[in-house]
């Protein structure tokens, strides 16, 4: 089920679940990834889930059923081919969710679109961190192929100076 | 062909612009949760807008 949505600023939504729960939606440009020249990289999108009232919301499909269906809203617009979802270790409730959204979108009716990921594991003298970005790209974008290169080469760059490997 | 999934392995720290990036990410976060307005405005965020638009949503149901 998809909860009732508002669209408060063009890159901007909030929703209320069943339960009451409070969520914000937000699109933005993640100029801190995309450092380096690229043409279509501003066609990609970070999106930012929040639940504004429970740090540890309980767990309701029709959450990320609504973000999949503001996610389509939102991409409607020719000026956005695709959207970044990130996931940082530390961050343990966005990557619970993060598994959450690669499910529901494998459900969902976002069929012009295509799920990517790369994942960095640095491995430091006491731990290993990890980072992973996913991404939903439009197929059906005009620049759908420079999109998605454009997201695989961007940590590329801050890496290229490391010793690394591709599993 | 490009791979759906890719996994790399660095030999290092995280880079400083990782960490940076890591950095900013988790503080929007915070600021979200916190309902702080003066951090949330240096992310184009309005609090009132979201809370208008919240009870918007709740006098409906």
């Amino acid at each position: 089920m998809v909860y009732e949505y508002l669209r408060i600023k063009d890159n901007q939504f909030v929703f209320l679940t069943k339960n009451d729960k409070e969520y914000y939606v937000g699109f933005e440009f993640s100029s801190q990834y995309f450092t380096h020249s690229c043409s279509q990289c501003h066609k990609i999108y970070e999106i930012i889930i929040e639940c504004l009232n429970d740090d540890n919301p309980p767990f309701d499909a029709g959450t990320m059923t609504t973000v999949m269906a503001i996610i389509q809203e939102y991409t409607s617009n020719v000026s956005v081919g695709a959207v970044m979802y990130k996931c940082y270790d530390e961050d343990g409730k966005g990557c619970k969710r993060e598994a959450h959204f690669e499910r529901t979108f494998e459900n969902s009716d976002l069929t012009n679109f295509e799920f990517y990921s790369q994942t960095f594991e640095f491995d430091t003298t006491n731990d290993i961190k990890q980072v992973k970005y996913n991404l939903i790209a439009s197929s059906t974008h005009e620049n759908y192929g420079e999109i998605v290169s454009e997201f695989y080469d961007a940590p590329n760059y801050w890496v290229s100076d490391y010793e690394y490997e591709e599993e | 062909m490009m791979k759906r999934k890719r996994i790399f392995k660095v030999k290092s720290d995280m880079p400083d612009q990782l960490k940076t990036e890591r950095q900013n990410h988790l503080e929007l976060y915070e600021a979200l949760k916190a309902k702080n307005n003066d951090k949330l405005k240096n992310f184009g965020i309005d609090l009132k807008a979201i809370k208008d638009g919240l009870r918007v949503l709740k006098n409906k149901g």
